[in-house]
């Protein structure tokens, strides 16, 4: 049974650009929520520490790597972040 | 029990070498006189230098007591005329050349008593040849014949050992190793393990799959030249072993590229798969990205293996235990790879 986590996380369809050891990468974000987000693209090779560019909010949040897959990556932001409420 | 003629050949030494991880063989010296057997013999295998005056006749000494019905593989240097006539006189069953090791490994007799194993998966005989052709293909490797991942017989062992990992799960896989013997053979058997359930856990796509299959398989080839006394102390804490052990990842990666290896991904995961990513790892100390992730991948599969072997200085460890102790090394390994080989785990 999943369980249900106390942040909600959004679905989305967005671009971002994650800086990881001094590479740069594009990929999409999957769903977003206060305290993390789910990426997808050329992620696979991203070191531990990152940090994403979100373009269309114009933010840069630092955070680590929780999980990853081929082609798909869970991050843990450093600080919450605020989401509008649209 | 099987009974192995030897002399002080090459030949012997190597095929030692080979059976080694095929259970319990009685070891007899030709030179010596033939010993009384009072267990029952299944089969013999003549592994001396037959070009050397008196071999032949010494051997035929020893074999009178064999029974007819027991086989007798005679391993040898080459295969020409002189060689095999010796061969049919010792009353040869089959012969085998010894840088064929795979070939000798599947020899019925000793494919009947890998299945003849204790092992509650001995009757399934999909993973029971899936293990033997690693088994042969890791036994060809560490006896210096000239493997790359463009090998027919490793490919088909790949293959193999991925649809029965995938079928059968690894728990099936790692109980049937208990019949492998030497500990360097059931590692690169464990990593194998662990690294395609790790890759398939990933998703990654089939052809990265079977380069991080290859190259778990490959990935302590380098150890086939450094002493046996070292490789096989329980402790090493004997000074410079530690830095003799480090030369295993250089060693392997110039073998491979001897050999004629030509895929980077592999060449790569064989010389860095003790590179950390904090870069306190060795041969180059490289940090984060420069380690590339299907190296990485391998990293966490060969330490999970290690933190699990059974070693007579400590206590046996517990899966969990050992996965939690991955994650203690923290920043050394990548995180996400590591959050992710908790399904390996479970």
């Amino acid at each position: 049974m999943r369980i249900e986590r106390a942040v909600k996380r959004r679905l989305c369809s967005l671009p971002a650009t994650v800086y990881s050891d001094g590479l740069r990468t594009d990929c999409a974000i999957l769903d977003i929520s206060e305290r993390g987000c789910q990426l997808e693209g050329d992620v696979f090779g991203l070191g531990n520490e990152v940090e994403i560019h979100f373009q269309d909010a114009k933010l840069c949040v630092p955070g680590t790597v929780a999980w990853k897959t081929y082609m798909r990556v869970g991050i843990h932001f450093k600080a919450t972040i605020g989401l509008s409420e649209k | 029990m099987l009974v192995l003629l030897t002399d002080t050949s090459e030949i012997a030494r190597r095929t030692c070498e080979v059976l080694g991880t095929s259970g319990a063989i009685r070891q007899i010296n030709l030179k010596q006189a033939p010993p009384l057997l009072t267990d029952s013999v299944e089969g013999w295998i003549f592994a001396a230098d037959l070009d050397q005056e008196g071999t032949v006749t010494a051997g035929i000494r020893h074999l009178r007591e064999r029974a007819l019905e027991q086989p007798l593989i005679v391993v040898t240097a080459r295969r020409d005329v002189k060689t095999s006539a010796r061969a049919s006189a010792l009353g040869a069953t089959r012969v085998h050349e010894i840088s064929n090791a795979a070939g000798l490994l599947r020899d019925p007799i000793f494919a009947n008593r890998f299945m003849a194993m204790p092992s509650p998966f001995s009757n399934d005989p999909v993973l029971m040849a899936a293990i033997a052709g690693t088994v042969a293909i890791v036994t060809e490797t560490m006896t210096g014949r000239a493997t790359t991942s463009a090998s027919e017989d490793l490919n088909t062992a790949i293959d193999a050992a991925i649809a029965s990992l995938q079928t059968k799960g690894v728990a099936a896989w790692l109980k049937a190793l208990e019949a492998v013997h030497s500990p360097t053979y059931r590692h690169v058997l464990q990593v194998l393990a662990f690294a395609v359930s790790f890759g398939t856990l990933t998703k990654l796509p089939p052809p990265l799959l079977r380069k991080l299959a290859a190259a778990s398989l490959l990935h302590d080839i380098g150890k086939a030249k450094l002493p046996v006394e070292i490789l096989n102390r329980a402790d090493r804490t004997a000074p410079g072993d530690d830095a003799i052990l480090q030369t295993h990842v250089k060693l392997g990666f110039e073998m491979l590229r001897a050999y004629g290896e030509r895929d980077f991904d592999i060449l790569d995961a064989v010389l860095h798969h003790h590179e950390y990513m904090d870069g306190s790892g060795y041969p180059h100390r490289m940090k984060g990205a420069q380690i590339r992730p299907l190296t990485r991948m391998l990293t966490i599969a060969n330490h999970y293996a290690n933190l699990i072997e059974q070693r007579p200085s400590r206590p046996v460890r517990t899966k969990q235990d050992a996965y939690k102790r991955l994650q203690a090394m923290g920043h050394k390994l990548d995180l996400g790879l590591v959050a992710t080989f908790k399904g390996v785990v479970r």
